[in-house]
């Protein structure tokens, strides 16, 4: 059975993007990866495109992640050069706001437990329970426990970072 | 019905309670029934609102991490990008086998040219052992390859030496045997052996006539072993000699030898060719001068007419390769000499005296000058005056003198 790729292109493609943003906390990046996984994509024919999609872009995700911490010193090194053209270039206030709020929230994200988060990101991202449990091998029974879990700790660890900043801030 | 527990709320405000209970799905609760219960338990309403809120609260915080506008490529563009990424990994594939290919050709010459270069390496290494083993540099080096020379006295007879040596029959230790001549009687044929010059050797007259007082024999001795496991057992003492013997100007006599033949050491490998150049002394030298031995000539002898004539076993360097016995014998005494390769390019001369000076024969040890690079140290072993004669330093010379055996 040959695979209407563009349709699937359509409907999968936003929800991939969102996916990866929320494991590798960069747009551009998100969407390089959203359109490398679609180029994989295009050469194979799996039975389930839409899970075999998400299951390589979390491949890619995490390899990218790994990348992320070898290179970690190196943006150390660069970080105040980054923060010194922060300086000089003007940052519109909505921008900044918007960065801040994204930083809090991968924060808390990074509080839940791996298979909470990874559950919770299916969800947000468009599966169903069914997917879910294909997706993480947990019973589609459990997803709701898992989810519960997760959207409680979310809200508790974002409520008790923003206290945290507005009170240092 | 108990009340319902938070997963089952949130399964339901997610739409994921199936109409009717799917118990193989371990989805033991349908949406009637939860709806049903949700109507009858007001406490349960009010949980299904509090997780209605976490749900909305965490979509809200969800979405705000979200990336923003996406800008979504067309699906022909992504084709595109699939199709040149496809031919650039044909193309990446082609190329590694290709490199890979001409990197196997590369280390094909590399390893020529590395075998080549070892086999340069390793054979001017070896000419080079060859070259260094020679000690006396001033002979040619046509001649230096296994080279001995015998000094004889300048008084010596040649024309008379020539014609016995052309007469006489060549003699082997069988030969002796077969005369009866060993064991008692043997030291007292060996000499009559010596003074009638029948030692094993052809002697090849020279188209002129030099003076007698200055010619010399040039002897070139060449033992060969007839095969590699060697000569019978019953011919292991005998030394194959002097298969040429050629007059020659001057007063020397050289002798060539090619391969070392003591039977007893046939076991361990030894080098297949040895070369020194060394001055056999005449009987004035090695008495000190004292007595009438110019007369006297060396003459390539067995081990056994050695053995007769020193009435004893012939003291050697144990480990030694021996290459050849000669004897000399004057009215001062007898001396046999012996030669033993001390490595691949030089020999140990022992000079065993009897009945020698009285100053020689009493040193226990006793240091000689040094002639022609040679070192030489005098030891005593059984009633026996030793001289050892050899390219090396006093100190190893003396170390060689203490692995002396007379077996």
């Amino acid at each position: 059975m040959s695979i209407d790729w563009a349709t699937v292109y359509t409907e999968t493609y936003s929800d991939l993007v969102r996916f990866l943003h929320r494991k590798v906390w960069d747009a551009d990046r998100a969407q390089d990866l959203a359109q490398e996984v679609f180029v994989k994509a295009l050469g194979s024919n799996p039975d389930n495109p839409r899970a075999w999609l998400f299951t390589v872009a979390n491949n890619l995700a995490r390899d990218e992640a790994r990348a992320a911490v070898r290179q970690k010193k190196h943006l150390v090194l660069i970080k105040g050069e980054a923060e010194a053209r922060q300086e000089t270039a003007p940052q519109a206030a909505e921008e900044v706001e918007r960065n801040e709020k994204m930083e809090v929230v991968r924060r808390a994200l990074e509080m839940l437990s791996e298979k909470d988060r990874t559950v919770l990101l299916l969800w947000d991202a468009g599966f169903n329970y069914d997917e879910i449990a294909e997706q993480t091998g947990l019973s589609k029974g459990a997803i709701g426990t898992t989810l519960a879990r997760a959207r409680a700790r979310l809200v508790e660890a974002h409520g008790r970072l923003e206290d945290k900043d507005a009170a240092s801030g | 019905m108990p009340h319902l527990d938070e997963g089952l709320l949130h399964t339901y405000l997610d739409g994921a309670l199936s109409r009717e209970a799917d118990k193989a799905a371990e989805a033991f609760e349908s949406r009637q029934d939860v709806e049903r219960h949700l109507n009858e338990c007001a406490e349960c309403r009010t949980a299904l609102e509090d997780a209605r809120q976490l749900r909305e609260e965490s979509a809200r915080i969800l979405s705000a991490a979200g990336p923003g506008r996406v800008s979504m490529p067309s699906f022909e563009e992504l084709q595109a990008r699939a199709e040149s990424a496809s031919s650039t990994l044909k193309q990446q594939a082609d190329t590694g086998v290709e490199s890979q290919r001409r990197r196997l050709l590369r280390m094909r010459s590399l390893a020529w040219a590395a075998t080549v270069v070892l086999a340069a390496t390793v054979g001017w290494y070896a000419r080079t052992a060859v070259l260094t083993s020679t000690p006396d540099q001033s002979v040619s080096e046509s001649e230096t390859d296994a080279q001995l020379t015998i000094q004889i006295p300048q008084t010596h007879d040649l024309a008379t030496a020539g014609d016995s040596e052309q007469q006489a029959p060549r003699r082997s230790r069988a030969a002796v045997e077969e005369e009866g001549l060993l064991g008692a009687e043997a030291e007292e044929g060996a000499v009559r052996a010596l003074g009638e010059r029948t030692a094993t050797i052809e002697a090849v007259q020279p188209p002129s006539n030099p003076p007698a007082d200055t010619v010399a024999v040039r002897r070139t001795v060449v033992a060969e072993r007839s095969d590699a496991l060697g000569p019978p057992k019953g011919a292991s003492d005998t030394v194959s000699m002097p298969d040429i013997v050629r007059v020659d100007s001057g007063d020397r006599v050289a002798a060539t030898v090619n391969q070392p033949e003591d039977r007893d050491r046939m076991e361990s490998p030894q080098p297949r060719q040895v070369s020194v150049v060394s001055s056999a002394p005449t009987m004035a030298q090695v008495t000190g001068g004292r007595g009438g031995g110019d007369e006297s000539e060396w003459t390539n002898v067995d081990k056994a007419s050695a053995e007769a004539i020193l009435q004893q076993s012939v003291p050697r360097i144990e480990g030694l390769t021996v290459l050849g016995y000669a004897a000399l014998v004057a009215a001062e005494g007898r001396v046999v000499r012996i030669l033993q390769a001390l490595d691949s390019g030089n020999v140990v001369e022992l000079l065993v005296m009897r009945g020698i000076s009285e100053d020689l024969s009493t040193a226990d040890k006793k240091r000689v000058e040094p002639t022609d690079g040679l070192n030489s140290l005098v030891v005593v072993r059984d009633n026996l005056s030793i001289r050892l004669s050899a390219p090396v330093t006093t100190d190893s010379l003396r170390v060689l003198g203490q692995q002396i055996v007379s077996r």
